[in-house]
């Protein structure tokens, strides 16, 4: 494999400056001539004659090595690459992470006419382009003739890249306790630390929403689903002081919020029911690790637990454990193993780190917000990772068995875990492999390797002062768990909250979820993210509790734009455009697997059946088939099947996560093609008609109070009276007959624009 | 009124709403539409597809690509190699590749006799006479390289630049740089694309914002019955659908008022009536029947053998004329590890006349000169021989050719050795092709790029040559 093939995580390498200067240098023949006889002099001085090789190398040694090599293999590399020196004599013969780039007297053993010579796909140098002809004649003839090097004995020194220089950004800080700011009258701590940037600009929040606005949020928040009539009604009668609460409860218990929540874990999780890339293989058992997860958010499990269990489910005690949570497990290391893989490659080392990279990407993003695959080939170029903590990390997943075997296609692994009513019941789990530490390798390329294995740990400037390390005879899964759910790691629990915050309010505290390193952004309200990424470890990693603390506060109660009048509205505007200040609350478009489940909910048709498999027919290993199960199933989006480059229509077209890689973020996109399937796709229609069915399904009923019960179904508030005439109108115009067919139809067509509007597809 | 435009800040938080936020490239030229005022909802200036200048002279609009799925084998097609012959049977006198898709054993002669078509004498075997008397309109570049020997590695990295990640297609990026000639119709068309190798991955936008991604036609149909999801209102009632979108547009009018000015909100009442005129628009692009007889003739339309890429590439010239941006057309199983005298002969058959007849349809309406059409596989095969009469997957050198757009026709580019086994000289790897396709399109590869998780990442990441010598000056 090339180098280009795996050097994929880097921009701009080289300064523009750098590609067009091979071509002018020296090319003339009467010169290269004479050059060609004053080398056979110096060679004939058995290299003695130091101050004629000395001439050589300023001449024509030095001005190449500056011109084309120093940008990366200098003391003023902004990156040393490699290790490797060539500004100082004992940097070039010394060499870099490898062997001496030159050994004097021969050239056929010195790495940098390799380089040079293009002839190693895996090391060209310069990267840009080949060095002229004459120009590697010279080298090549200095170094023959004894690689003469004035140069002052200087640094011996290699650099090597440390995580200093960056360890003050804010992210790598120890999280801090902050007091809770006083404040008049806010009783929820959150309000208190959002209120004073608020008032400092002279802004305040929204009145609150009202109650019908506040239970529809709060539905589709915790359970994905519009709250129906009869819960709407409930909540409008309740007169108690603490009725918002109880709705946050009540709602927080109901398995919708498994449901819920667990498919925004899927989405970081990467997960789908097919491995996808170039063998499109079926995973049959991937939903088990699918309902661990909704089950772990219903049983409210602990987070660290949560996280511990994907990475080390295998590696905990088992001394008295039921063997039913033993398997449950092994199921949640299933994370480690959902990942795309190209299971064809047939350059099998290049596969399986492949694999580990996949491995360490989905990790590092989900839990530490931080992207590191650029470390595989270089010291990342933006963060402060080098490549010595990737292979530190890349070690750990190495020792981890992901795939039973390495065939011509590839086999992902699975364990048993046999049940009374499933004898033959199959998980996706890793397993412990023998434990390997791994050299750097260079260019992430398996065929170029450094000196020394890196002893397997973690990405240190994301905890410089853990004393968790890999023990030598385990993989370090648990350690890496342990690691990143300590009490001392600064990003794990900052970069959860700032996830369900995200969730909540449509932007994170940190406006840049999977990115807490230098280039991300910075946090709008850090006092309030520390406090409450301390508050949420302090209560356990309580995940409901931090539920509950957010959608009390006065900020997520407060109403939407609508409910300023144009000057709040223009001040806003103007002094906090962006609403980061939380001004008002953010209008949110439904996401995909909401949009096809609330019309499923609303025309009565959703099945609420829970878990399972709806991809039974499908054999493990077979290529995907065509999804049929998605289009005629009614059951939650969340249990339709995943077929990876294959996602349902309906969840394509409304900014579904792609299940390739771990999302951290939906865009929410507005384009014609959703309009299409408003207005055309069978199950928008089947819907209609069915919503349609039940208003007519008493002849008596007067049209306006059909109107009136579509309506609470549909935005979960009565229409008024224009829109009730409007509705009537409609019907009057578009019905074809007077026949109960006819009449029905005119209905459908009524409740299918009630799907299409804003209202139904924003939730305020 | 003035009060009731959202101010320039809302609308580019709009953008990002719409759209997912821009790269510098495309987001100068949205912005610049923004400054003149023509932004109202929907309108030219902030629809995310939005046509965008090329920075640079673009010497094609559009792109169509004809992708011959499956690796036609560039020894039997258009790298003619005549030691190839007079050496056939016996051992490759180098070494093989360290990795290889499957064994092969000597070389092997291609079945068919080359000949010499044109002024510029270029080199077509018999499996391409119809094309072969185009070559004055061909450069043929016989030294493209790639990096994947298994179908779905080197789809991917030809489609998107990487076998190892997720990353946009091609025809999105181009999307997501020049936006589309054309609003009411998608400006990346898939025709027939297969479902396999990477699937979706091929035409996907991945990071970019969703509008940017192909939009498929068939794949796993008969072409004659592909068309866009959703497209055909199951209930064929016109009259009542312009009643439903009357009654839409008035309720959501309504709730934008109570909303507050929202820009995603207008954008969504616009795009209701875009769709209503797709409706119309694109059964009309897709309809071949109104071609004439000449026409149908011309690329085979009613020959059994060549209907079905007749009618696909018909489709490409439709969509290209009407203002798609990139359209690509699959064509395969290419894949002759066996019986490729019977099988490259037959698939060939299929698309040669409609290949020649697209050509000289896009030259005789005046659009070949600003359309660029792209011919080739994932790879192509071993000049050595495998199995009985096979050839393997061979990513080490392989053709394909451009026409129209820019290129230099009647010329050829690249050097692969005496077998056509490795690349020589002038050699071109898909992201040197890829930086050639958007230069030719007036796009600066290196300053086409998007941000996401942190850095900024481009079609060829941190490669890419301009092959400029292909470039007609």
């Amino acid at each position: 494999m090339s180098i280009q093939q795996t050097n994929a995580a880097c921009m701009q390498a080289v300064a523009p400056g750098a590609r067009a200067a091979g071509s002018g240098f020296l090319p003339l023949g009467w010169l290269r001539l004479a050059i060609l006889g004053w080398l056979s002099m110096l060679i004939g001085a058995q290299g003695d004659d130091l101050g004629r090789g000395a001439e050589f190398f300023e001449q024509r040694v030095r001005p190449v090595l500056v011109e084309h090599c120093y940008e990366c293999h200098s003391a003023e590399s902004k990156k040393l690459k490699g290790g490797l020196r060539l500004d100082t004599r004992d940097g070039i013969r010394q060499g870099g992470a490898t062997r001496a780039a030159v050994v004097p007297g021969s050239s056929g053993r010195s790495l940098l006419m390799e380089a040079i010579g293009y002839s190693n796909p895996e090391l060209q140098m310069p990267p840009k382009g080949r060095l002229p002809e004459a120009v590697v004649a010279d080298l090549r003839a200095w170094i023959d003739a004894g690689a003469a090097d004035p140069r002052a004995e200087g640094s011996t020194q290699t650099v090597v890249s440390k995580p200093t220089a960056t360890a003050g950004h804010w992210a790598f800080q120890p999280i801090r306790t902050p007091l809770v700011p006083s404040g008049k009258g806010a009783a929820n701590p959150v309000d208190r630390f959002l209120e004073g940037p608020l008032l400092q600009r002279g802004l305040s929040y929204a009145p609150e929403a009202e109650r019908r606005t506040l239970i529809r949020r709060a539905t589709y928040d915790l359970t994905g689903l519009p709250p129906t009539p009869d819960e709407i009604r409930a909540f409008l009668k309740d007169a108690t002081p603490r009725a918002f609460e109880r709705l946050v409860d009540r709602l927080l218990a109901s398995p919708g919020y498994g449901e819920r929540w667990g498919r925004w874990w899927l989405d970081l999780a990467r997960y789908a029911d097919t491995n996808g890339q170039d063998e499109n293989k079926v995973m049959a058992n991937a939903w088990r690790y699918r309902d661990w997860v909704i089950r772990s958010f219903n049983v409210n499990q602990p987070f660290d637990q949560f996280i511990t269990h994907q990475l080390a489910g295998d590696l905990l005690p088992t001394n008295g454990v039921p063997l039913q949570e033993i398997h449950r497990r092994w199921t949640a290391t299933g994370f480690l193993v959902l990942g795309p893989k190209m299971l064809a490659e047939q350059d099998k080392p290049k596969l399986v780190m492949d694999l580990v990279d996949e491995q360490i990407d989905v990790t590092t993003r989900a839990f530490l917000g931080l992207t590191v695959g650029c470390a595989r080939c270089h010291d990342h170029k933006f963060e402060p990772v080098p490549a010595r903590d990737y292979y530190a990390l890349a070690g750990i997943f190495k020792s981890t068995k992901t795939m039973t075997n390495l065939a011509f296609v590839s086999k992902f692994n699975e364990r048993r875990i046999p049940t009374d009513e499933e004898p033959q019941a199959l998980a996706l789990a890793v397993e412990e492999d023998r434990p390997v530490d791994l050299p750097v390798h260079l260019r992430g390329s398996h065929l170029n390797l450094a000196k020394d294995p890196v002893p397997r740990g973690f990405i240190r400037v994301a905890n410089p002062g853990s004393a968790i390390t890999p023990p030598p005879d385990r993989s370090g899964r648990l350690e890496l768990a342990r690691w990143l759910t300590g009490d001392d790691n600064p990003l794990t629990s900052r970069v959860l909250v700032n996830r369900v915050w995200q969730a909540h309010f449509g932007e994170g505290l940190v406006r840049t979820p999977d990115n807490f390193g230098l280039r991300g952004a910075t946090p709008t309200h850090p006092e309030l993210l520390d406090w409450l990424a301390t508050e949420f470890r302090r209560s356990g990693w309580d995940l409901k509790h931090l539920h509950r603390l957010i959608l009390t506060s006065a900020a997520w109660r407060q109403a939407g734009l609508g409910s300023l009048d144009a000057t709040r509205r223009d001040q806003g505007d103007q002094l906090d455009s962006e609403n980061r200040l939380l001004w008002h609350f953010p209008r949110q478009r439904l996401e995909a697997e909401m949009v096809r489940d609330a019309v499923l909910a609303v025309s009565g048709r959703l099945d609420a059946t829970m878990g399972g498999s709806l991809v039974n027919g499908w054999k493990n290993d077979e290529y995907a088939p065509t999804d049929e199960v998605s289009a005629t199933s009614l059951r939650r989006s969340v249990y339709l099947p995943i077929v990876r480059d294959r996602v349902f229509d309906v969840f394509t077209l409304f900014d579904f996560a792609n299940p390739s890689v771990g999302t951290a973020k939906r865009t929410p996109t507005v384009v014609s093609h959703q309009a299409l399937f408003f207005l055309n796709s069978p199950m928008v229609k089947a819907s209609a008609a069915a919503l349609a069915e039940s208003l007519c399904v008493q002849p008596a009923m007067r049209p306006e109070d059909r109107v009136a019960r579509a309506y609470e179904r549909t935005f979960g508030r009565p229409a008024t009276g224009e829109e009730t005439a409007r509705a009537l109108a409609f019907i009057m115009r578009t019905r074809r007959g007077t026949d109960p067919a006819s009449e029905r139809a005119a209905w459908a067509a009524w409740c299918q624009v009630l799907f299409a509007a804003n209202e139904f597809l924003y939730r305020e | 009124m003035h009060h009731n435009l959202p101010k320039p800040s809302s609308r580019r938080q709009m953008l990002r709403q719409c759209c997912g936020g821009f790269g510098q490239l495309a987001l100068a030229g949205l912005m610049a539409s923004l400054e003149r005022g023509t932004a109202l909802a929907g309108g030219p200036g902030i629809h995310p597809l939005a046509a965008r200048p090329s920075p640079v002279r673009p010497r094609a609009k559009r792109v169509i690509f004809l992708f011959m799925h499956g690796g036609p084998s560039h020894v039997d097609t258009f790298d003619y190699k005549p030691l190839l012959i007079r050496d056939s049977g016996k051992p490759l006198p180098f070494e093989k590749p360290r990795i290889q898709f499957a064994k092969t054993s000597n070389l092997r002669a291609s079945p068919w006799a080359f000949r010499r078509y044109g002024q510029s004498g270029t080199w077509v075997s018999d499996l391409f006479p119809k094309v072969g008397a185009c070559a004055d309109d061909l450069c043929v570049i016989k030294s493209v390289h790639g990096t994947n020997e298994a179908h779905g590695g080197a789809l991917l990295k030809l489609h998107t630049g990487s076998d190892t990640f997720v990353r946009p297609s091609m025809g999105s990026w181009i999307s997501y740089g020049l936006g589309t000639e054309n609003e009411n119709l998608p400006s990346f068309i898939t025709i027939n694309p297969t479902l396999g190798h990477g699937g979706v991955g091929n035409w996907s936008s991945a990071f970019l914002p969703a509008v940017h991604q192909g939009t498929p036609i068939g794949g796993g149909v008969p072409v004659d019955q592909a068309t866009i999801h959703y497209l055909k209102d199951p209930d064929g009632d016109r009259a009542r659908q312009r009643s439903q979108l009357d009654l839409l547009s008035e309720m959501n009018r309504s709730h934008l008022e109570r909303a507050g000015a929202d820009a995603a909100l207008e954008a969504r009442i616009e795009s209701f009536e875009l769709a209503f005129r797709m409706q119309t628009q694109a059964p009309e692009a897709m309809d071949v029947g109104s071609e004439s007889p000449a026409t149908r003739a011309l690329y085979g339309l009613d020959d059994p053998k060549t209907a079905s890429f007749a009618r696909q590439c018909l489709l490409a010239r439709r969509f290209s004329e009407r203002g798609v941006r990139f359209v690509q057309v699959t064509h395969g199983y290419w894949d002759q590890h066996d019986d490729l005298t019977k099988d490259h002969g037959r698939l060939a058959s299929e698309v040669d006349q409609p290949i020649a007849a697209l050509l000289k349809d896009l030259k005789g309406r005046g659009l070949l000169d600003e359309t660029l059409v792209l011919w080739g596989g994932e790879f192509g095969r071993t000049p050595t021989l495998q199995g009985k009469d096979g050839r393997d997957h061979h990513p080490h050198a392989f053709s394909m050719w451009m026409a129209g757009g820019g290129v230099n026709a009647g010329t050829s580019y690249g050097i692969t050795d005496d077998y056509g086994f490795y690349c020589v000289d002038q050699k071109v790897h898909v992201h040197d092709l890829h930086a050639t396709l958007l230069a030719l399109l007036g796009i600066d590869h290196e300053q086409l790029t998007f941000r996401n998780a942190g850095r900024d990442f481009r079609l060829t990441d941190v490669e890419g040559r301009v092959v400029r010598e292909i470039l007609r000056s």
